[in-house]
């Protein structure tokens, strides 16, 4: 999606600064839409209220009509009537149109699709939160500036004039003591309006620090590695003390709901070394509180790593919380604790062969299939990889996780993150959670299971399967993009750098 | 339009009468007044339209159909002020010019200087809520910088109406002096719906009736306006006839809005709604009005006697009338057509709530010092309206 990326996005040239999931806050999705493959790119607001830019595009031919609407997780009066979305001029197959979110927290873009094979619908999760502060430019100050003062000026010279000439009677004259009282008049008006912009400029300031307070930030968590387990707790008050409705009330606070699986996990831990080596980690701790979490530690090399844990709460919100932790050298060469997860799994770095392919531990190569062409930030990242088993070995990707393959993109200052799927970013336990079970339109887990075995924009060659990863890198910088899939039983991880380029202004 | 001599019978004797017209005497042009006035009343009813249009539809945009009554009212307001201002200047008479005060080399009535002002604030703040919009969310409060800006724009092609019709007025024939106090009357009644309006977030529902809060924001400009604004006024009710154009203003509104068909077109819908959410009832402002202006006629006596009467009357008379308006209002008898009471926003969670008072005081001790500082400021807004007027009582201009 070129075009869509490059124009669209180019709209956001704030700098984002946090999101739910951490530095990408949009919501991408590609699977089915009832009887329809579509491609959704939702490029949340930056702050809420704000406006969400829908971007869809249906893989199939026919297409009558593409719709959208934005719905809140809680709402209980029905959905507001949806938009139609335009199509995109220069940019054919892509359908457009901009949908107002007016409430932070969990939200759905629902996409409708019309045309030969009926109507199909698809609900895509959205965690909508206030992510960056705007600054003022330059001549939007001059602007500003110059108006107030022209306004002010106006103001004070009107009030000299009201004094000085608008009680005289039509035949009355201007003598001194009233020039003098207009000028004092004056110089009263300029002091008030001088208390008024100092005012108005400390209403603007505490408005100001009362929204960089309600900036979303990932709840805090603590976390801790010995020599063969990590513990990790969520430290954050508002989580430890969610049943404590009066501590809430007290500070306004919202009751945040319990976890929920995801992917039958509650939570999916990933430790990225933070010291330019590629070592990675996905875990699965398991909790008997919701606030400390347990679980076997598999033998990375030593050195500092960030963790990066995400889980979804009842509401369908998905969030990503951050924190940073010392692995023990002696981690290296051990053998891996017997009570891990068969579902953990971790890897180190594998050297690029031709730039582009890797050999993973069993032989097989992974290759991603892109072009000369260099990453550019808010352009789809065509992230589409080929799996070629060793000779002579004719496997193919099992399900891991319920997906057909994972992949981690992280930028190697551990400001941006975040968990695909061939899905997209979106949570499938968001999507069931926000999917209406009345709505039999709609493609909650029974599509996704038809995902995981076979992705819709997966193509089976006769060397093997590709994946492919819908998404945009953010924010230029040097990422690593992890890839993770699974074939005769093993879980297989393997890394990718990547440059990514600043768009064009 | 004027019935004497408006801008186009004077074009259609200029050829042959301006030499005689430019230092002899020219009768006023009528239509700029009612010019502001209607930009003034468009204000008010297109802010109380947008305000139910968030309420029922909530998706706007900068051509919505309020929005562009509110722009017509500027460009109205800022042209028709902007032409008086021209053709006094470059071709007054000097009788024109002896009814304008100066500004910058050029020469205008008051009013018309505070109406273009009003019209360019409300030009510069177009920007300045759009960078807001984008900083800090769509519409997130009524009470912002940017709205307070806007506000302060309108507010000012209101107070230019008024001081249009008090200049009139105060230099009018007694056969016409009824007529414009009724037009300055009338443009001092949208002013206080204005401010009532602003008010809406913090004193309009009978929720908010029982709770210290109402008194104290409701004294802090409301007698203000009344005194002010009653105090020039050639009427015999001044006060009261002010605040019965705000009631009638906002209950013609009220009544009429909740006709048309209306559907939340953003999410979250908590409270389907099918017709336009109007304002809530009108506060009861006749009644301290009435005091008002049996106080100003009857109190003789320093300003701050007579204040100090006004303020204390006017808290007592809306803590007698408000309390048990309240009580009515949230009660089963006020839900209907004519009471409008609970009619609730397209995005307000339903719930108990609705028919409760919000944030009253848990003690009399609390709530008798609420009524303590409202008591104060109503005083000191009375004291304050009571100067502005004797200012306002003089101007000719």
């Amino acid at each position: 999606m070129g075009r869509p990326a490059t124009t669209i996005l180019a709209l956001a040239a704030a700098v984002v600064v946090s999101s739910a999931h951490i530095g990408s806050p949009d919501a991408w999705y590609d699977g089915p839409a009832g009887p329809y493959t579509v491609l959704v790119h939702v490029q949340a607001p930056a702050v809420v209220p704000g406006i969400a830019i829908v971007n869809v595009k249906p893989a199939d031919s026919g297409i009558e009509r593409v719709t959208a609407f934005v719905n809140r997780f809680d709402a209980t009066g029905g959905a507001p009537p949806p938009d139609v979305a335009a199509p995109v001029p220069d940019s054919p197959g892509w359908y457009r149109t901009r949908l107002w979110v007016m409430t932070a927290g969990s939200n759905s873009v629902t996409v409708g699709v019309t045309g030969a094979k009926g109507i199909g619908t698809v609900v895509v999760p959205l965690t909508a939160v206030a992510g960056r502060r705007l600054t003022f430019d330059t001549p939007l100050a001059a602007l500003l500036v110059t108006a107030a003062v022209v306004l002010a000026l106006g103001l004070v010279t009107i009030a000299g004039a009201a004094v000085r000439e608008s009680v005289l009677p039509p035949d009355g004259e201007v003598d001194a003591p009233r020039r003098r009282r207009a000028k004092l008049a004056m110089a009263r008006v300029a002091v008030v309006l001088a208390i008024a912009v100092v005012g108005t400029g400390a209403w603007w300031r505490a408005e100001d620090r009362g929204f960089q307070r309600n900036l979303f930030r990932p709840m805090t968590i603590s976390a801790r590695v010995d020599s063969s387990s990590l513990d990790f707790a969520i430290t954050d008050s508002t989580w430890v003390r969610r049943h404590d409705v009066r501590w809430l009330r007290e500070r306004r606070l919202p009751q945040r709901g319990d976890l929920i699986e995801d992917h039958g996990k509650l939570v999916h831990l990933f430790v990225v070394a933070a010291d330019g080596r590629r070592a990675f980690a996905h875990l699965h701790p398991t909790t008997r509180d919701s606030v400390t979490f347990a679980a076997a530690f598999p033998p990375l090399p030593g050195g500092k790593y960030t963790v990066f844990a995400d889980i979804v709460q009842t509401s369908g919100f998905t969030q990503t919380m951050t924190t940073t932790v010392d692995v023990p050298a002696d981690s290296t060469g051990r053998a891996a604790p017997s009570t891990i997860d068969p579902d953990d799994s971790w890897g180190v770095g594998h050297p690029m062969e031709d730039g582009r392919r890797i050999t993973l531990d069993d032989g097989t190569a992974v290759t991603w299939l892109r072009d000369e062409s260099p990453l550019v930030e808010n352009t789809e990242a065509r992230l589409r990889f080929s799996v070629s088993p060793p000779a002579g070995d004719t496997a193919s990707l099992e399900p891991y996780l319920g997906m057909v393959g994972h992949a981690v993109v992280v930028r190697d200052d551990a400001k941006v993150f975040i968990h695909l799927h061939p899905l997209g970013t979106i949570s499938v336990a968001a999507q069931a959670r926000l999917t209406s079970p009345a709505d039999t339109t709609r493609e909650p887990h029974a599509a996704h299971s038809a995902q995981a075995v076979k992705p819709a924009h997966d193509t089976s060659t006769a060397t093997g399967d590709t994946l492919y990863f819908p998404y945009a890198f953010p924010q230029p910088g040097n990422y690593t993009v992890w890839v993770q899939f699974k074939r005769a039983g093993r879980i297989l991880t393997g890394s990718f750098p990547a440059v990514v380029t600043p768009a064009a202004q | 339009m004027s019935t004497t001599l408006d801008g186009v019978s004077v074009r259609g004797d200029q050829s042959l009468a301006q030499p005689a017209t430019r230092v002899g005497q020219r009768a006023e042009a009528t239509w700029p007044l009612y010019a502001v006035l209607f930009s003034s009343v468009s204000i008010v009813v297109g802010l109380i339209w947008d305000i139910s249009w968030h309420r029922s539809i909530g998706r706007d945009s900068f051509w919505s159909p309020p929005h562009l009554l509110e722009q017509l009212a500027a460009v109205v307001a800022g042209t028709s002020c902007g032409w008086v201002v021209l053709r006094t200047t470059f071709a007054g008479t000097a009788s024109d010019h002896a009814r304008t005060v100066r500004f910058w080399g050029f020469r205008g009535p008051l009013g018309a200087w505070v109406c273009i002002w009003g019209t360019l604030t409300m030009i510069a703040s177009a920007p300045f809520d759009n960078w807001w919009h984008n900083a800090y969310g769509l519409d997130v409060k009524i009470i912002s910088p940017p709205h307070m800006v806007l506000a302060w724009g309108m507010i000012a092609i209101q107070v230019g109406a008024m001081l249009m019709a008090l200049a009139r007025q105060n230099r009018a024939e007694p056969s016409e002096q009824r007529r414009l106090s009724m037009i300055y009357a009338m443009s001092a009644g949208i002013l206080l719906t204005m401010h009532a309006t602003v008010l809406m977030e913090y004193a309009a529902f009978p929720n908010d009736m029982h709770s210290a809060r109402f008194y104290r924001v409701t004294a802090i400009l409301i007698p203000l306006i009344l005194v002010a604004t009653a105090r020039p006024s050639r009427l015999r009710w001044p006060a009261t006839t002010t605040a019965a154009v705000y009631m009638a203003i906002v209950l013609v509104l009220m009544w009429t809005l909740q006709l048309f068909p209306a559907t939340a077109l953003l999410a979250p819908i908590y409270n389907p709604v099918t017709r336009m959410v109007p304002p809530p009832f009108p506060l009861l402002l006749v009644v301290p009005a009435l005091a008002i202006d049996v106080l100003l006629r009857r109190v003789r006596g320093h300003d701050w006697s007579l204040s100090l009467a006004l303020g204390i009357g006017f808290v007592a008379i809306m803590l007698a009338t408000h309390w048990w308006w309240g009580e009515f209002m949230l009660s089963p008898a006020a839900r209907t057509f004519l009471f409008n009471a609970d009619l609730w926003d397209y995005n307000i969670k339903p719930g108990p709530w609705h028919y409760e008072f919000w944030g009253a005081e848990t003690t009399v001790a609390s709530f008798a010092k609420g009524l303590g500082i409202a008591v104060m400021t109503a005083v000191a807004s009375s004291q304050l309206g009571l100067w502005i007027g004797h200012g306002m009582s003089r101007v000719q201009r």
